[in-house]
């Protein structure tokens, strides 16, 4: 039998967790050792992501470092990235800024409508400022004057 | 300029529009930029676009007990925002 070293970092992490995904499948239907395996398999249907070579290479080579250490060491950290990517956690903290900053630009944008009293044409927009009203008439018969940017202006909050 | 204002409840608002569901799993975010716009920009087209999503939180500009309008703030916006990320 082959020892587990001469396989990929990846794939001795996948003997650890299919050993432990069999204790664990006699008690709970699913569990993240389980799903973190699924995700494993369904990935091996793509062998081009692999880069594994035939075991043959290091039998009677004994001074020879297992073949996952001469892989690039980013690999590793690539596969498991894509992994969290899969499972949708929310890793992408930029974008959740950037989403919040439109929350607040618009919100401004509204609030500068309102006081200078225009009524864009986009009944959308119209319904957003009624809302912060708090009523529900938005003004159809009253269009913003023409010439009027639309755009926020950036400004200091 | 009013108070600021509790945004708590939103991401919940969120989670029953069908259609933000959609998008959230589809594009990882509740909101869509313009067409040809990579990111959102705040400008009354993209409110308009979007207005599912605002709709909770201009909702909740109005303050009753003084009868003004108030303001949000970035990191209760981004408290939401991650809310509904982990709700899907």
């Amino acid at each position: 039998m082959l020892k587990h070293s001469c396989l990929p970092l990846f794939a001795q992490f996948s003997l650890f967790h299919t050993h432990h995904a069999k204790q664990e499948s006699a008690s709970c239907g699913t569990s993240p050792a389980s799903e973190f395996l699924r995700l494993d398999l369904a990935e091996r249907s793509h062998p081009q992501m692999y880069r594994r070579k035939p075991c043959s290479d290091t039998v009677g080579k004994s001074n020879e470092a297992p073949l996952w250490m001469t892989s690039h060491p980013s690999s590793f950290l690539d596969r498991l990235r894509e992994l969290l990517e899969i499972a949708a956690l929310p890793v992408q903290s930029k974008q959740v800024k950037l989403e919040a900053w439109f929350v607040k630009g618009c919100c401004v944008l509204i609030k500068k409508k309102l006081s200078r009293g225009q009524w864009p044409k986009a009944r959308n927009f119209r319904l957003l400022m009624a809302a912060a009203l708090g009523s529900d008439d938005t003004h159809d018969d009253d269009p913003e004057p023409e010439g009027e940017p639309e755009a926020c202006e950036r400004t200091f909050w | 300029m009013g108070e600021k204002i509790d945004l708590s409840g939103c991401a919940s608002e969120w989670d029953d529009v069908k259609d933000l569901r959609a998008n959230l799993r589809q594009r990882g975010s509740i909101f869509s930029p313009l067409p040809g716009q990579l990111a959102v920009e705040p400008s009354v087209d993209a409110a308009a676009l979007n207005v599912s999503a605002l709709l909770p939180v201009v909702r909740r500009l109005r303050d009753e007990n003084t009868d003004s309008v108030g303001m949000v703030s970035i990191g209760n916006v981004e408290a939401q925002l991650l809310a509904s990320l982990c709700s899907v």
